[in-house]
C-alpha cells in the first residue's frame, strides 16, 4: 500500500508511473462517474477520491492488464459511496436506475462516441458571448455567481443559458451526426 | 410531480442534474421516468455524456478559439443568440492546458490527501450554489416584500433583488425554500439561530413575483407572513414575494379606477357553481349609456380564476392604461379554465390544436359564459368587440377555442403558451381546423392574433413558441409576436404581455 508513502516532495518513479496511467484515464474515469453524479464539482471530487484510493492499491494493479477498466472499478465504488451519502441522489439512482445507466452507458459508447466527434466542431460555431459562457463555467470553472454578476444576468438565468447552450449544441451534433443517431 | 419524455419538466430536471440541483420532487419523478421509459434514458445519458465532455474536454476549448480565426463552412446550422454580452478574449494555448493538467494531476492527488483528512473531521457543509453568504450582501437597503400581511417584515428584499426570509420553528430540523416557478425551485439551506429563527439570504433573482413554499421537517407549507395565492407548481396555494421591477405599469397609481367584480353563476353543463371574476372599467357606473367591449382571460395550469386579478394585477395595469389612453376601456372576464361534465376526467395538461381536449369549457364559455356577461354586462356583443386570450395552458386553449370560433371572437393571445412539444408538428395550413389554410381570408378576418414568451423561460417553452411565431410567417399569417426581456414562466411575463396586448384590442 502507497497511502503511507505518499510524499509532497517530487514524485518518485513509482509516482510517476502512476501519474502517467492516471492521466491518461482521467477524463474517461471522470465521464464515467458523470453517469451516475453529473455535477462537475461533485464529479471532480469522487475522481479525486478516485486517485488516491487508485494510488493506495497501485501495488495490486497488474500492469498487463488495461488500466482505465482498473480504474473505473474504483471510481464506482467511491462514486456509490458518495452516492449513499446524499439522500437526493440516492432516491434518483434507486431501485436499478444507476446500474442501468451504467450498462446502457456502455452499449452506447460507440454510438456516443460517433455523435460527441462532432462536439468541437459545433462549438467552435458557438457565438462569442455562449462559447464565454460555457468556458467560464466548464473550462475556468468559474462561480456561477460570478458568471451571473459579469453577465447581468441573475443565477437562474445563467443556468437556463447554459442550459440552451448544451441544446443548441446538441441540435448542431445531431444535425451533423445525421440520422445514425443515438437508438 | 410526474415528469414526462419528453417534455419541458424533463429538460429541466436533467439541467437541474447537471448543475448538482435536483429538487427532491424532481430526483423522485425523474427515477420513476428513467425506471419506465428506455427512450428518456438513452436521452439522459446523451445528455450527461454531453455535458460531461463539455466539463473533461479542456481541448474543447483551446480548438473552440482556434477556429474562431477561420470561417467555418461544414454546414449551415446557426445557433440562436442570448442576450448580447460581450466577453474579453481569452488566449489559450496548447502549453497552458499540458501545465494544467500537470498540476490538476498533482492536485488531484494532494486533494485526495485532504479530502480523508476532512472526512476524519468534517467542519463544514456544501453551499447551495444560490444562497448568498452574509458576506457577500452588500445592500442592507432591506424592504418588506409588497405581498406580506400587514406589519410582516420578511420576507424583504433588497435593491440587489436578493430575497431574505425569516421562519420561526425552534423544533424543526430541517426548514428550506422553494422559490420560484419549478425550473427555479432548487431547495435552499436555512440557517438556523439559538432562538429558533431561521434565516436564509437568496442570490440576485428575477424580477416581478415569484411563488415560493416553505418545507419544514418535510412538509410543504405556505409562508404564515405573506399572502398566499393560487398556483407555483401543483394545484395548491403558495406564498408569493415581489421582486421591485423598475417599471410602474404595473403598480397602484392615482388614476380612475375600475372594479373587479364576483360574478357567480350555476353551470347545467358542469352541474355546478362556477366564478367569474369581472373587471369593468373606471367609468362604467357613471356612464350607465356606454357599451364596453370583452375581453376573457384565462390563468394556467394548476392555477384558477383569482390568478389574474391578484398576483396578474389586471385591474392595476388596465386603469393605468385606460388613464394614458393606451387602451380603451373594456371589461375582462377571468373564468376558470377547467370544466368538467360530471364523471368527466381532469382537464388535460398538454394543449391540443383542435380544442377538442377542451371540449367542456369550450361549451361553457360559448354557450353558458359569454351570454350570461352579455345579459349581465352592458356589453358590445359581437365578435369584433370580443378577445380571448390565456398565459401557458390557458394560452393554448384561447387559441384551440378561439380558433373554433372565430365567428365569436376577432382578437386571440396566447401568453406562453402555444406551439406544442418542440414546436409540435404545427402546420398553418391543416392546424385549427384549416381555418389558416387562406392567409388572406384569415388575416381579413382576424384583427390581432398576439404570441408572447419570456426570454428566460424554459428552452422548451421559448422555442416552441418561437418556432409558431416563425412558422406564422412564412404562412403569411399576421401576428404580433412580443419576447418579454430577463423574465421566465412567471407572472411578470404576463402582466408585460397584457400591456402590450391590450393598447392593440378594439380599435375602430
Amino acid at each position: 500500500m502507497h497511502g503511507s508513502e505518499l510524499s509532497l516532495d517530487a514524485p518518485s518513479a513509482e509516482q510517476q508511473r502512476f501519474l502517467s496511467l492516471f492521466l491518461r484515464s482521467e477524463k474517461e474515469i471522470f465521464r464515467y462517474v458523470a453517469v451516475l453524479v453529473p455535477n462537475s464539482t461533485d464529479a471532480e471530487d469522487i475522481v479525486q477520491q478516485t486517485a488516491l484510493a487508485l494510488w493506495q492499491k497501485f501495488d495490486a494493479y497488474d500492469p498487463s492488464l488495461p488500466f482505465t477498466p482498473w480504474a473505473c472499478r474504483f471510481a464506482l465504488n467511491k462514486a456509490r459511496q458518495w452516492i449513499e451519502r446524499r439522500q437526493r441522489w440516492q432516491v434518483l439512482l434507486e431501485r436499478g436506475v444507476a446500474e442501468e445507466l451504467e450498462r446502457r452507458r456502455e452499449e452506447l459508447r460507440p454510438e456516443l462516441e460517433l455523435k460527441l466527434r462532432h462536439l468541437e466542431t459545433c462549438m467552435g460555431k458557438l457565438p462569442e458571448d455562449q462559447r464565454a459562457l460555457v468556458e467560464g463555467y466548464y473550462y475556468r470553472r468559474s462561480a456561477i455567481e460570478k458568471l451571473a454578476s459579469d453577465s447581468g444576468r441573475t443565477v437562474a438565468a445563467t443556468y437556463k443559458g447554459l442550459q440552451r447552450i448544451r441544446h443548441a449544441l446538441q441540435l448542431c451534433i445531431d444535425k451533423a451526426a445525421g440520422p445514425q443517431g443515438v437508438a | 410531480m410526474r415528469i414526462n419524455f419528453p417534455s419541458r419538466e424533463f429538460d429541466d430536471a436533467v439541467a437541474a442534474v447537471c448543475h448538482g440541483l435536483p429538487s427532491d420532487e424532481q430526483a423522485r419523478a425523474l427515477n420513476v421516468l428513467l425506471r419506465q421509459d428506455a427512450a428518456a434514458r438513452d436521452e439522459y445519458i446523451l445528455r450527461v455524456e454531453l455535458h460531461s465532455r463539455l466539463a473533461s474536454q479542456s481541448e474543447l476549448f483551446v480548438s473552440g478559439m482556434a477556429s474562431n480565426l477561420e470561417p467555418v463552412t461544414e454546414n449551415s446550422f446557426a445557433f440562436p443568440s442570448l442576450e448580447p454580452r460581450r466577453a474579453e478574449p481569452r488566449v489559450i494555448t496548447t502549453q497552458n492546458v499540458i501545465w494544467a493538467m500537470g498540476i490538476a494531476a498533482c492536485l488531484a492527488l494532494l486533494i485526495g490527501v485532504a479530502w480523508q483528512l476532512q472526512r476524519l473531521n468534517p467542519t463544514s457543509n456544501a453551499a447551495t450554489p444560490a444562497v448568498a453568504p452574509m458576506s457577500d450582501v452588500a445592500a442592507t437597503d432591506w424592504k418588506p416584500s409588497v405581498t406580506n400581511l400587514a406589519g410582516e417584515e420578511y420576507p424583504r428584499v433588497n435593491s440587489e433583488r436578493r430575497a431574505q426570509f425569516r421562519i420561526k420553528a425552534p423544533d424543526a430540523e430541517s426548514v428550506s425554500v422553494n422559490i420560484g416557478s419549478a425550473n427555479m425551485g432548487s431547495p435552499l439551506t436555512v440557517t438556523k439561530s439559538d432562538d429558533g429563527v431561521w434565516t436564509i439570504t437568496t442570490s440576485p433573482l428575477g424580477i416581478g413575483f415569484h411563488f415560493y413554499r416553505v418545507t419544514i421537517d418535510g412538509t410543504s407549507v405556505a409562508d404564515p407572513s405573506t399572502q398566499i395565492f393560487r398556483g407555483g407548481g401543483g394545484d395548491w396555494h403558495s406564498s408569493g414575494i415581489e421582486v421591485p421591477t423598475g417599471e410602474d405599469f404595473h403598480e397602484r397609481k392615482n388614476v380612475p379606477r375600475g372594479e373587479v367584480r364576483e360574478q357567480r353563476y350555476f353551470s347545467r353543463i358542469t352541474e355546478s357553481w362556477r366564478r367569474a371574476f369581472v373587471y369593468t372599467p373606471p367609468d362604467y357606473d357613471s356612464n350607465p349609456s356606454a357599451k364596453y367591449p370583452v375581453l376573457y382571460l384565462l390563468h394556467g395550469g394548476g392555477e384558477d380564476e383569482t390568478c389574474w386579478p391578484a398576483q396578474g394585477r389586471v385591474s392595476q395595469i388596465l386603469d393605468n392604461l385606460i388613464a394614458e389612453q393606451n387602451a380603451r376601456p373594456m371589461i375582462v372576464v377571468m373564468d376558470r379554465g377547467v370544466a368538467r361534465r360530471p364523471g368527466e376526467p381532469d382537464t388535460p395538461s398538454r394543449p391540443a390544436a383542435d380544442g377538442s381536449r377542451y371540449a367542456t369549457l369550450d361549451d361553457v364559455f360559448m354557450t353558458e359564459l359569454i351570454p350570461m356577461i352579455d345579459q349581465t354586462f352592458r356589453t358590445s356583443a359581437d365578435r369584433e368587440h370580443r378577445a380571448l386570450a390565456g398565459l401557458s395552458l390557458g394560452g393554448a386553449q384561447a387559441f384551440a377555442i378561439g380558433l373554433r370560433h372565430i365567428d365569436q371572437f376577432a382578437s386571440l393571445g396566447s401568453f406562453s403558451g402555444i406551439g406544442g412539444p418542440s414546436g409540435g408538428s404545427f402546420v398553418p395550413r391543416t392546424a385549427y381546423g384549416g381555418i389558416m389554410a387562406d392567409a388572406d381570408a384569415f388575416n381579413r378576418q382576424m384583427r390581432v392574433l398576439f404570441v408572447s414568451a419570456g426570454a428566460d423561460e424554459p428552452e422548451w417553452m421559448l422555442s416552441s413558441v418561437q418556432k409558431f411565431h416563425q412558422t406564422l410567417q412564412p404562412a403569411g399569417i399576421n401576428h404580433v409576436f412580443y419576447e418579454s426581456p430577463g423574465t421566465g414562466h412567471e407572472w411578470h411575463t404576463w402582466r408585460r404581455s397584457l400591456r402590450e396586448f391590450t393598447p392593440l384590442l378594439f380599435k375602430d
